[in-house]
């Protein structure tokens, strides 16, 4: 065979292949996974066995011609294993992103995305160029339709970029919102495995257990006819949500792992159950299993051996001596040194701070001291330092989940947490106010920071919902329309279908969580819709 | 040290320039060429190009006005030039205040044979940093290799305070030519500290002239000389006649009569007028008594707003030419505290404090340092650390052995002797790492020479170099304070202040801000704007613009989203010089570079629209006030009319030129806004809290029939706050509440079928205000066709669009100096 | 001061409470001329906190806020604090960022 006719075989291939490519959310006619399989199937039947011919033909014959053809149809009929195993890990960006176009069966949900993700680990994996960092920049600026995979390769390659790990958090958090028809599923793992670590490295291991366990409903890619099929109404949903068990019965309208299955998330499930003193702790043997299968399992053991035998080691708050202010300080000292809180705790030290500004005698011992020092008014510097203090409490309630209800609650840090919680429903506005401006006056950005737009939102929103108990609602209620209005732009007015549906899909879970029946009934809808 | 202690400090005034010399004992004020001791801040620039300086230059301020000019220091930092026509030349203000300075080094060198090339600069209380920042520019022209600069009542507190003994709280009131301020000092144990100031930008001796002219007016206008203010072609004869009163009033200051005389007969509409007009002391109090009223209010008010009371104050110092007026010094003393004990010249204590500041600040005129270089052969080398003058009569010495004596013994213990030999100090141990600390003890409010000796380690005296120095004692002030708050503008008007008003400088903050809108390359009309301003009000517009630091669309390589995360640092100098730089970590970029530090011109035309709008406002105001039956509100109106009158005339001045005068005005009338805002406020206070009960009711009720319980609660709580905001008559407060308030009734009466067809109405009916009303207008048919189907729920986006066509935010963004961050 | 006991006045100037405003001028002159002849044993200092470096602004900042009485108040309360246990020991959990395959 000569060269010329390879070339042409190769062409006839790759015409074949991309005609095989799973439509996506907002194409007329959605393929479904089998008409995939079945494609490739086809692939494999046509030109598997002269494939596997031409390698046995020349290694036993050492015939240059038919190794040739071999190796010439390699990246057609292995093309992710090509690039997994050899391109990839040699740091080979643009080699990686080309081969990558081939692999329909792994990264068909987003043929061109899904290439770049591959082509942005290929990037991380060694220093690169400025002209290849450009480049890859500018294919994903160029992307026609940001999807899943190239969602989460981006928010991978801003992660090397940015060392802020929050809004990296958020960038990943955007891509799980993508629908797993546009989401490759090894961008999906990739996704799962870094909020996994993000959970552990901020030892928030019901968060790290929720991510290993999280599952996506059937609702959420079938549209409201799933709740037609199983006469559940967009109202006891919402019921639901309220009584905390929608995730039960979305989970009854049928559902599959977000994240697909990584053996990371398995282990990471492992963590937190050792973390959190499950009383069920995972089998021994599909954990070594897992373990096994993670890349650089001894780390993975080490944490795992480290959860365990932490128990012990909590730090201990210090104990109360009877003074007051130096119990205040004190406690407020040992609160910040200490990377994570509980609402509890910060109540608590909040109430500790009651017992210095309020009780009339810690109170007047204060007011002597300054007339002392030559304050002139005592009493507007005792206000002064009762707003420091406040202020200080409100730089704590920023790194603590405020979101659940308290017992017995400080109203210094119920206060503060008020404060904290306007600041960051006005920045939430700003932001989602100027995306509204933005989209009255039609200004168009590249996908990509439409994308890292939508990031950005859901870091604010995050924040405001972690801020108080009612947190969630007041954010929904200020924005929820907006934020309709501009997934609509994006699908009506941009064919973003997949960030739109993204959107869509966090506006219907939202609303349903914060009892905005009305908006979640339409973004259901929306969710339902076809575009093109 | 073997050398004589030197220092210097220069008062670079607006009418009058003054220096000091300090030797460590004694201030004395440095003569000029000419004898005196204050060199006029005048400069002039013959045809030939020949600059003249001082007196000599004063002389042809009325033959030759044009090549002449003073009064530049209030142009510092505004960019603008002085032209002086006959040579064809243009200078900037801070090339001018060099020339004043270059002449005062001259005469230093003149009395004391050393031209200096380190010195302290003094600088009004409320220079701004563009101004403080064209005052070093001035030096360096000048020629001076190093300077700080101090704030005119900091010095003139630390040479009274020189000779005073006493601590407590101290009143500095200085009232210029043009300006008064007054600054509220505490002195504890020898250190003085700076706890306020206030000031008034349009009370000054020239406006004791202008009393003065004013009765003289009327005195003519009843011999049949009628000058009128208004009638342009009077403008020389009422300059004649302002010199004349100044004089008058000097003269009053030693004399209880005197005669207002002319030389020459003063010209109006063409007549000849003969001026001869006596005054006596009597009837000059009585025309400025109320202008040292209004002063004295002024101190009042500084002291009120720092919880002191008149009898809380130790003592005023007074500075200033117009205090030397007797009646002035009797009612100070009649409103206020004693003055100061000892007597002090009001027009050269600026200029003694700051060379007593160089002394502070370790500033010799010719460049020796408390950090002793090591000159000499023989001996152990040692560098040494002290204040080269301080409060505390124990202060230590701190040294470290930098180079071993040619005799090889190793330095074990160094001794400090006082030269009166009075006082020897305890042995110090020189530690492994070659460093000792000897406690010293000084002589009050003398020049202390120490000798220093060594021991080796048998106890056999080593020579130590260098072996004396020599430290001051006497009241010193710490860091020199921030005197207006500095931050930046936010996009919700705004100010995140980066440093208080009194912070130390220098001072560095960084704060994290987030973009609030995209910047596209190629999308050249944006850029990502951070104004940096200055003054100390919550609102981002009512504060001074003192720079910016942009970042424009065209050097951006890639988008940077809204919500992109910008490290603004801000880093303030001793000197006031700011400088600013934004980090981007997105795209690893850092941008710098202060895009403007100037004053903000200030042209005729715009003082004139900002006066129009000004006037406006309070009239509607007035009316309003009338309308409403508001006495109390008409009243404190009144009390803005004369503000506004000198505003007036401030424009009047910009017209013929006075870019000094107008700068004044505008500088007023941003206060005088914020004095109309408080006003408009308490006009519009029943209207905002009757919209606001009744949005209260709104909401309880719609949240009550369709809202959650939730909702239900949020609201509860946002109408408490709303209703604390109410009782403290909160607007900004008020406002933040009630959006929630709204929002949450907004969000149950939504539920409601019906609902979004009325908001669609109202927006409708908007229409014609929208910022493209072509699109607005085709909104509303699409929605009118909407209604017709039946479909309300439809109209919803719609009339969110709408909605966003109605221009409320942008008028937000403008205000805040167009500011890209929050 | 942004950290109020690691930047403490009182810690940084290693000055107990109740000391008088001469004391705090004469300490911070001593500091300062041991820092700028980078005398070691000045170069950091103790707080509840853990040990912090010790520069020569922040001994200036650390006096002017000394010699205001309100701010020095306020210092005041902070400066109470006692050393804990485990503070500023414990940092971030575990980074597994690097055992990712992809990462």
């Amino acid at each position: 065979m000569s060269g010329a006719a390879i070339i042409i075989v190769f062409f006839v291939l790759r015409v074949l292949v991309g005609t095989i490519g799973v439509g996506g959310l907002g194409s007329q006619e959605p393929r479904d996974r089998i008409e995939r399989d079945f494609g490739f199937l086809l692939l494999w039947v046509l030109l598997g066995p002269a494939w596997l011919a031409s390698w046995v033909g020349g290694i036993v014959d050492l015939n240059p011609w038919l190794l040739g053809t071999a190796l010439a149809l390699t990246p057609v009929m292995l093309p992710w294993a090509l690039c997994r195993r050899i391109t990839m890990p040699l740091g080979l960006v643009r080699m990686t992103y080309w081969i990558a176009r081939l692999s329909m069966y792994v990264l068909g949900r987003d043929r061109y995305g899904g290439p770049l993700l591959a082509a942005t680990v290929a990037f991380r994996q060694r220093p690169q160029s400025e002209r290849t960092r450009a480049w890859l920049r500018g294919r994903y600026e160029k992307l026609k339709e940001l999807r899943g995979g190239s969602a989460t390769g981006w928010a991978v390659l801003l992660d090397e970029d940015d060392d802020d790990r929050e809004m990296g958090q958020s960038r990943m958090e955007a891509a799980a919102w993508f629908d797993w028809r546009v989401s490759p599923a090894v961008g999906r793992r990739m996704v799962g495995e870094w909020l996994a670590c993000r959970a552990i490295e901020q030892q928030h291991w019901r968060a790290a257990l929720a991510v290993a366990r999280r599952r996506e409903s059937k609702l959420f890619w079938a549209g409201p006819k799933v709740l037609q099929k199983l006469g559940v109404s967009v109202s006891e949903l919402a019921q639901a949500a309220s009584r905390g068990t929608l995730d039960v019965v979305l989970a009854a309208t049928g559902s599959r792992p977000a994240f697909g299955g990584s053996p990371a998330l398995e282990v990471t499930e492992a963590v937190a159950q050792r973390a959190l003193r499950d009383a069920h702790p995972p089998a021994g043997v599909s954990l070594r299993l897992a373990l096994l299968r993670c890349a650089h399992r001894e780390q993975w053991q080490a944490v795992l051996d480290e959860v365990s035998a932490s128990t012990e080691k909590r730090a201990q708050a210090p104990a109360p001596t009877g003074d007051a202010l130096a119990d205040a300080v004190t406690t407020h000292l040992f609160v910040k040194s200490r990377p994570v809180t509980s609402a509890v705790e910060l109540h608590r030290f909040g109430r500790a701070w009651e017992d210095v500004l309020y009780r009339d005698d810690t109170r007047a011992a204060l007011v002597g001291r300054a007339r002392a020092l030559g304050v002139n008014n005592p009493e507007q510097v005792f206000e002064r330092i009762e707003g420091e203090v406040t202020d200080a409490i409100a730089a704590l309630v920023g790194e603590v989940d405020m979101g659940r209800d308290i017992a017995e609650p400080s109203t210094l840090v119920t206060m503060a947490a008020e404060e904290v919680r306007d600041q960051r429903v006005e920045a939430l506005e700003l932001c989602v106010g100027q995306i509204a401006g933005r989209v009255a006056a039609n200004r168009r950005l590249p996908t990509v920071d439409e994308f890292e737009e939508f990031a950005v939102m859901l870091h604010l929103y995050d924040r405001v919902a972690r801020s108080a108990a009612d947190g969630r609602e007041l954010a929904y209620s200020q924005i929820g329309s907006q934020l309709t209005d501009w997934a609509c732009w994006l699908w009506n007015d941009r064919q973003q279908y997949s960030l739109a549906n993204a959107i869509f899909r966090f506006c219907a879970v939202e609303g349903l969580r914060t009892n905005h029946i009305e908006l979640a009934r339409i973004n259901l809808d929306n969710i339902g819709c076809r575009g093109g | 040290m073997s050398d004589p202690l030197r220092y210097v400090g220069f008062d670079l005034g607006t009418t009058n320039s003054a220096a000091a010399f300090f030797d460590g004992e004694t201030v004395q004020v440095v003569r000029t060429s000419q004898g005196g001791q204050l060199t006029p801040s005048v400069v002039r620039i013959t045809k030939k190009g020949a600059t003249s300086v001082g007196h000599k230059a004063r002389r042809f301020l009325d033959k030759d006005a044009d090549n002449t000019h003073t009064g530049f220091k209030r142009l510092m930092g505004t960019g603008k030039t002085l032209a002086f026509p006959a040579a064809g030349l243009e200078r900037r203000p801070e090339e001018l205040s060099a020339e004043v300075l270059k002449s005062l080094i001259a005469d230093v060198d003149g009395q004391f044979g050393f031209a200096p090339t380190r010195a302290v600069i003094t600088v009004p209380a409320l220079f701004e940093l563009p101004q403080s920042r064209a005052t070093t520019e001035a030096a360096t022209l000048a020629g001076l290799e190093a300077i700080e600069l101090v704030q005119e009542p900091v010095a003139s507190a630390l040479a009274a305070g020189w000779t005073e003994d006493s601590a407590g709280a101290w009143l500095v009131y200085d009232l210029g030519g043009g300006t008064f301020d007054v600054t509220l000092l505490a002195s504890q144990d020898g250190v003085l500290r700076v706890e306020g100031h206030d000031g008034d930008n349009f009370l000054g001796g020239r406006d004791f002239d202008t009393a003065i002219v004013d009765w003289l007016l009327t005195t003519l206008r009843d011999d049949g000389c009628d000058v009128r203010r208004d009638n342009p072609a009077h403008g020389a004869a009422l300059r004649t006649l302002a010199a004349a009163a100044e004089e008058a009033k000097i003269e009053l200051s030693r004399s209880e009569q005197t005669t207002i005389t002319l030389v020459e007969p003063l010209v109006v509409d063409g007549e000849e007028h003969e001026v001869d007009v006596p005054l006596d002391r009597a009837t000059f109090e009585r025309l400025v008594l109320p202008l040292l009223d209004r002063s004295i209010d002024v101190c009042l008010r500084l002291l009120d707003a720092h919880d002191r009371r008149a009898a809380d104050i130790d003592r005023v110092v007074l500075v200033g030419g117009p205090t030397m007026i007797p009646a002035l010094r009797a009612r100070v003393q009649e409103r206020l505290a004693p003055l100061a004990e000892h007597p002090h010249d009001p027009m050269t204590l600026v200029a003694q404090g700051a060379a007593l500041f160089a002394a502070q600040a370790g500033l010799d005129a010719q460049g020796a340092t408390a950090s002793l270089p090591v000159r000499h052969e023989r001996g152990h080398k040692v560098l040494l650390k002290y204040p080269s003058m301080s409060t505390d009569l124990s202060p230590f010495v701190i040294g470290r052995v930098v180079g071993q004596a040619d005799d090889g013994a190793r330095l074990s213990k160094v001794i400090a002797s006082r030269h009166d030999d009075k006082f020897v100090s305890e042995p110090a141990t020189v530690e492994e790492d070659g460093s000792f600390a000897i406690s010293l003890e000084l002589l009050p409010r003398r020049a202390n020479r120490f000798s220093l000796m060594g021991q080796a380690e048998g106890g056999d005296p080593v020579t130590v170099e260098p072996g004396a120095f020599t430290i001051v004692h006497g009241l010193t002030i710490g860091d020199p304070p921030l005197s207006r708050s500095v931050g930046v503008a936010l996009a919700n008007d705004r100010v995140r202040v980066y440093f208080e008003r009194g912070t130390p400088l220098p001072a560095k903050r960084t704060f994290v801000h987030h973009t609030v809108d995209a910047v596209a390359p190629g999308e050249d009309d944006h850029a990502l704007v951070i104004p940096l301003v200055q003054g100390e009000f919550d609102d981002a517009h009512l504060c001074r613009l003192v720079g910016s630091l942009d970042v424009p669309a065209r050097v951006l390589k890639e988008v940077l989203p809204a919500g992109t995360q910008v490290e603004v640092t801000l880093e303030l100098d001793r000197g006031g010089h700011l400088t600013a730089q934004a980090y981007v970590p997105r795209i690893k970029e850092v941008f710098e570079g202060v895009a403007q530090l100037l004053v903000p011109a200030c042209t005729p035309d715009v003082l004139e629209a900002e006066l129009r709008t000004m006037h406006e406002r309070i009239e509607a105001l007035r009316a309003d006030a009338f309308r409403m039956r508001m006495p109390e509100l008409i009243a404190e109106i009144d009390k803005l009319m004369p503000d506004l009158d000198d505003a007036e005339r401030g424009l009047d001045a910009a017209r013929g030129g006075d870019e000094e005068t107008a700068q004044r005005a505008r500088r007023n009338l941003i206060e005088l806004e914020a004095r109309v805002v408080q006003l408009e406020l308490t006009r519009d206070w029943p209207e905002i809290d009757s919209e606001a009960v009744d949005d209260i009711a709104f909401a309880a009720s719609w949240v009550s029939s369709l809202g959650t319980e939730t909702e239900q609660k949020l609201l509860d709580q946002a109408i408490a706050q709303a209703n604390r905001a109410r009782e403290a008559m909160d607007a900004g407060q008020l406002a933040r509440r009630m959006r929630r308030v709204r929002n949450l009734g907004e969000a149950a009466y939504y539920r409601h079928p019906e609902s979004w067809r009325h908001q669609f109405e109202f927006a409708a009916a908007r229409a014609d205000e929208a910022t493209d009303p072509a699109k607005a207008a085709a909104l509303v048919q699409k929605g009118r066709a909407i209604i017709d189907s039946g479909d309300h729920m439809a109209l919803r986006p719609l009339t969110e669009q709408l909605w966003g066509l109605l221009p409320i935010d942008a008028k937000k963004r403008q205000r805040s100096h167009l500011s890209g961050v929050r | 001061m942004d950290d109020r006991f690691g930047d403490n006045p009182f810690f940084v100037l290693e000055l107990e409470v109740g000391c008088t405003s001469m004391d705090v001028m004469r300490q911070a002159d001593k500091l300062i001329g041991m820092l700028e002849l980078g005398v070691e044993k000045a170069a950091t200092y103790p707080t509840p906190a853990g040990d912090k470096p010790r520069t020569v602004d922040k001994v200036r900042a650390a006096r002017a806020r000394l010699l205001v009485p309100e701010k020095r108040f306020f210092d005041e309360i902070w400066a109470k604090a006692r050393a804990v246990d485990g503070a500023a020991a414990q940092a971030a959990g575990p980074d597994l960022f690097g055992a990712l395959w992809w990462r």
